[in-house]
């Protein structure tokens, strides 16, 4: 899998590539700002791109404000955003031009490479990769709702379906058969209204349904 | 012989008016042209044709001498360029036809004779666009000193001016009138004189308008109103900053086009007074000794304002300092600290992937000790993002107030119904405030209220920024020592902020917050 990274950082942008070329994937280019990121996908086509936020020259926000630009420029192309911080209205930005290959981590999950390289290639192939810290700030503000339709197992199957995981994944991480798993996303989408459609495209529906009530 | 005795009436008015004159102003040359001008027109009835060359001439000097008066007014000085031209070319017109007329068998004589009347227009007519020139160009305070004597002479000149037209029209023109229009000239002299004296008058006015006048910038209206100025200003001298400043503190620049009058007690300067020129300076002085009490106490205020406003001004600076230093400080972490804490915990990462790969007791007890490194590098950066949070919320570096409030409001409990209305950006600390208002605000909502909907509106308009968040719970809320709100109305105060919190029980709660944001 074809991989560009945008880090200004010297030291994470050489240990990404390394820690990437570790896990096999091809990094075709590594970069230190927006402006260098949008011609190097331009030139290299990447499965996924690597966007750190912060970048030269205003450190504030042309990290983000690229990745929403790729997505809308290249819709075949991944993009990964990582951040020292998760926020939630990020998440919505990146969502709004739909959830296909689309991720947006913290960057404490460099530190695990096979769940970082897992949710690498996961965007690459179309799905998506939510940090589990904004997934649970998006749900955790749910909690409140005395008339809630999901039962605490509905609502942690949603959670990890909000990460981006498949059935799979959630039936390893929940102890439970994958059988079970798909039929609490059944009754998931039935209770949230949600009817047919391409299948990744509907578990995101479900979450970001769920959160606007 | 009724005729007779109004000729010389003219003639005492214009003598007397000069006398009086001399004495006021001795050093006003106007005096001695009025009586010039009394005496001429005397001449010109008493002198016939075959007089003495240099007696004629006299007589016919008469109109010069008066338009001189006129052109030269208030001063007795001719102090522009064109003024001395128009004033010169009515002696010469008088010299050229008196000699004329002496030889007016001569033919140059007759050409020179028949031009009397077209030169005398013109000339008058040129003294007359002078005047209107120098009352529209002129001051209020100018103004009132040249109108009624400029008004007296332009009536003089144009019957003077058009005399001889109707004459020889054939129509005849009585010398009531022309006598009427002249002595219109002394009177209204003698009237801006009579003026002068009762404006002393009005110094002791100012005294009792002052006494029962207590409000600030009085003295200088006051004072504006008494000397008939209306663009008087008054700077108070500051003897800390060594220079003078306006009744609300702010330094005052010398400004073209006004006079400065100083005003001491003792050897000690008070006050400044800026005014027009024109204004009589013996009259100023007498004004100012009256209101000198008033100055020093207006003096004393104006000094406590400027220092104010000095406090002001650095604790304004030393704010921006503190924003600017905690901005850097966020960001020092975040590109320093956090990266490479950050890059530890990648290494450590791919050297745990690296150690499962063996096996035997020695690879479990690196693969766990590598495990415990990352865990607690893992904890640090948490601790450090904790703390970048108190110094910044880097949310607001990021994406400054909007997008910083969005993600507070995104998250809030009960939803938060929000209106921001910022057309242009805001100084760095008025943002940094606004931010924990509302975040102080919305979490004392999903703490305290039990509300069912908030709402926050963010305006800025005027130079001020208004922040508001309201709800509908149960109300009661109070800023007390050590709480949130009282430590949030400390933050906004110290940037010369207000803070009101409506509360009443059942009620809901308001917190409206006003920060100035003008640069």
């Amino acid at each position: 899998m074809r991989v560009v990274i945008a880090e200004d950082s010297t030291l994470l942008r050489e240990g990404l590539t390394l820690l990437l070329a570790e896990a096999s994937f091809e990094v075709v280019a590594a970069v230190e700002d927006a402006v260098a990121l949008v011609e190097s996908v331009d030139r290299h086509r990447p499965d996924v791109a690597i966007v750190d936020i912060r970048m030269p020259p205003t450190h504030t926000d042309e990290g983000l404000r690229a990745a929403v630009a790729l997505r809308r420029k290249y819709p075949s192309t991944g993009v990964l955003v990582l951040s020292q911080y998760v926020r939630v209205s990020y998440a919505a930005e990146l969502l709004d031009a739909g959830a296909d290959g689309v991720g947006y981590l913290l960057k404490d999950r460099v530190s695990d490479l096979a769940e970082f390289a897992a949710a690498i290639r996961r965007v690459g192939e179309g799905g998506s990769a939510f940090d589990p810290a904004v997934v649970s700030q998006l749900l955790g503000r749910r909690r409140g709702d005395s008339d809630d339709r999901l039962t605490d197992r509905e609502r942690s199957v949603l959670a990890l379906m909000a990460e981006g995981r498949t059935n799979q994944a959630i039936a390893q991480r929940l102890f439970i058969a994958e059988r079970t798993v798909e039929k609490h996303c059944t009754g998931i989408f039935a209770k949230l209204d949600l009817s047919a459609s391409p299948h990744d495209h509907r578990r995101v529906l479900a979450v970001l349904r769920y959160l606007n009530g | 012989m009724l005729l007779m005795s109004a000729i010389i009436a003219v003639s005492a008015v214009f003598v007397i008016a000069g006398v009086i004159s001399r004495q006021a102003q001795p050093r006003n040359r106007i005096g001695v042209l009025m009586v010039l001008v009394g005496i001429g027109w005397l001449l010109k009835f008493l002198v016939d044709d075959e007089s003495d060359f240099l007696v004629s001439v006299a007589a016919k000097a008469w109109p010069a001498v008066l338009g001189h008066l006129v052109v030269a007014f208030p001063t007795g000085r001719l102090k522009t360029v064109p003024r001395r031209l128009v004033v010169t070319a009515g002696y010469a017109e008088v010299v050229v036809l008196a000699v004329a007329g002496s030889a007016s068998d001569q033919p140059w004589a007759r050409a020179a004779l028949s031009t009397e009347t077209p030169a005398t227009a013109l000339i008058g007519l040129a003294m007359l666009c002078l005047q209107m020139h120098r009352w529209t160009c002129s001051s209020m305070a100018q103004r009132r000193t040249l109108t009624s004597m400029l008004g007296a002479s332009m009536v003089a000149v144009i019957v003077f001016a058009a005399w001889e037209p109707v004459e020889r029209a054939g129509l005849e023109p009585p010398v009531v009138a022309l006598m009427l229009a002249l002595v219109g000239i002394p009177f209204a002299y003698l009237a801006g004189l009579l003026r002068r004296r009762m404006d002393r008058g009005g110094v002791a006015d100012l005294v009792v308008r002052l006494n029962g006048d207590s409000r600030h910038a009085g003295v200088q209206e006051a004072l504006a109103a008494t000397l008939h100025d209306p663009n008087l200003r008054v700077a108070y001298w500051m003897a800390s900053q060594e220079r003078y400043v306006d009744a609300s503190g702010r330094p005052v620049e010398a400004a073209e086009g006004f006079v400065q009058t100083r005003v001491d007690r003792g050897d000690v300067p008070v006050a400044l007074l800026l005014h027009d020129p024109v204004l009589d300076l013996e009259l100023v002085d007498a004004a100012c000794a009256a209101v000198a009490l008033a100055l020093e106490n207006e003096r004393l205020t104006a000094e406590l304002r400027a220092r104010v406003r000095q406090l002001d001004e650095s604790r304004g600076k030393l704010l921006r300092a503190a924003e600017f230093e905690r901005r850097r400080l966020e960001r020092d972490l975040h590109d320093g600290v956090q990266q490479r804490l950050l890059s530890v915990a990648m290494t450590l990462g791919l050297a745990e992937t690296l150690v499962s790969a063996g096996t035997g007791e020695g690879a479990e007890r690196g693969r766990k000790l590598v495990g415990e490194a990352k865990a607690a590098v893992l904890a640090t950066i948490d601790d450090v993002r904790a703390v970048c949070h108190g110094i910044h919320p880097p949310v607001l570096t990021e994406r400054g107030l909007q997008g910083a409030v969005r993600e507070l409001t995104a998250l809030a409990e009960p939803r938060v119904e929000l209106v921001m209305e910022l057309p242009d950006p805001l100084p760095p600390q008025v943002e940094t405030t606004a931010y924990y208002v509302v975040a102080e605000a919305l979490a004392n909502v999903t703490k305290h209220a039990e509300a069912s909907r908030t709402r926050v509106g963010i305006r800025a308009s005027g130079g001020s920024l208004a922040v508001r968040v309201d709800d509908d719970g149960r109300g009661g809320a109070q800023a007390r020592d050590g709480s949130g709100l009282r430590g949030l109305t400390e933050r906004v105060e110290a940037n010369g902020g207000t803070m009101r919190v409506l509360s009443a029980a059942g009620r809901g709660t308001s917190v409206r917050v006003v920060l100035p944001c003008g640069s």
